[in-house]
């Protein structure tokens, strides 16, 4: 089955409040088995519009990673950085088909 | 670059604390042998301390190709700053490069989770001490620069009988 994946970019705006955040949001991932790809490394913005911090997290399926968004484990984490960041994130199924010759 | 690579570093579990204790000790001969004199005096982190590292996400080891534990990296919150208590490898498997992938690991844990910098005190002179940090980023604090926290530590250090000449407190601004 094919993974799925969070991708999200992140533009903070206030680092006391979105801290909050990143401490709480544990318990979601551990739950649904989300795992850091990416983690706010370094980065080239190459083309287009970029954020600070993008995030790359990893799930067994699609399903886990849209159940684990909606989770009040997550819910709960995502209440605590209200207003503090600026955000684009989506849920996309990975590709395990073949790849180009 | 860590070698050979089947170790890795993860987080410590709760069961692991007794045998980061005795690698604190193992690693504790090599370091007193590089001072010149025992390092026994110091004693190693308590357990209720390690575990505090542990619960707060900010105590990971250095795990061998069985799983098993060979160093440790203990921090927390001090000042704001992420300050390392203790690194440690045991001797066996020193110069392989996991004291360096044990410490970018809490480097980047600490940009993830907003600390301004990784804080320390060190032995100045001691090869894998303040060198080995200075390597990494680390710069020297000078006396009026240095955070309470930092200040208190130094202190406790002196008073538990470590030479005030030789400890230093560094610091890596993130």
């Amino acid at each position: 089955m094919a993974k799925a994946y969070w991708v999200a970019r992140v533009d903070v705006t206030d680092p006391e409040t979105y801290k909050g955040y990143v401490a709480a949001n544990g318990a979601a991932f551990a739950k649904y088995g989300g795992r850091f790809l990416v983690r706010g490394g370094p980065f080239e913005p190459v083309l287009g519009s970029s954020r600070e911090r993008n995030v790359v997290i990893e799930f067994a399926s699609y399903r886990d990673a849209v159940d684990c968004f909606h989770s009040p484990e997550y819910q709960a984490a995502l209440a605590k950085r209200a207003g503090s960041a600026e955000v684009d994130m989506v849920i996309v199924e990975g590709y395990d088909g073949p790849q180009p010759a | 670059m860590i070698w050979p690579p089947e170790y890795r570093i993860r987080p410590a579990r709760e069961t692991e604390l007794p045998a980061l204790q005795t690698i604190e000790e193992s690693a504790g001969e090599v370091w007193g042998a590089a001072l010149g004199r025992s390092a026994i005096p110091f004693g190693v982190m308590p357990l209720a301390a390690l575990d505090l590292c542990r619960v707060e996400g900010t105590l990971w080891v250095a795990a061998d190709g069985d799983d098993r534990p060979v160093g440790f990296l203990a921090a927390g919150d001090l000042d704001g700053a992420l300050f390392i208590h203790e690194l440690n490898v045991a001797p066996q498997h020193q110069r392989r490069g996991l004291g360096a992938a044990l410490l970018r690991a809490a480097i980047d844990h600490a940009r993830w989770r907003f600390h301004p910098a990784v804080a320390l005190t060190t032995d100045r002179y001691i090869s894998f001490n303040a060198p080995f940090y200075a390597r990494h980023g680390f710069v020297l604090l000078r006396p009026e620069d240095l955070s309470p926290g930092l200040k208190a530590k130094l202190a406790s250090e002196a008073e538990r009988g470590h030479d005030p000449a030789r400890r230093v407190a560094m610091a890596k601004r993130l």
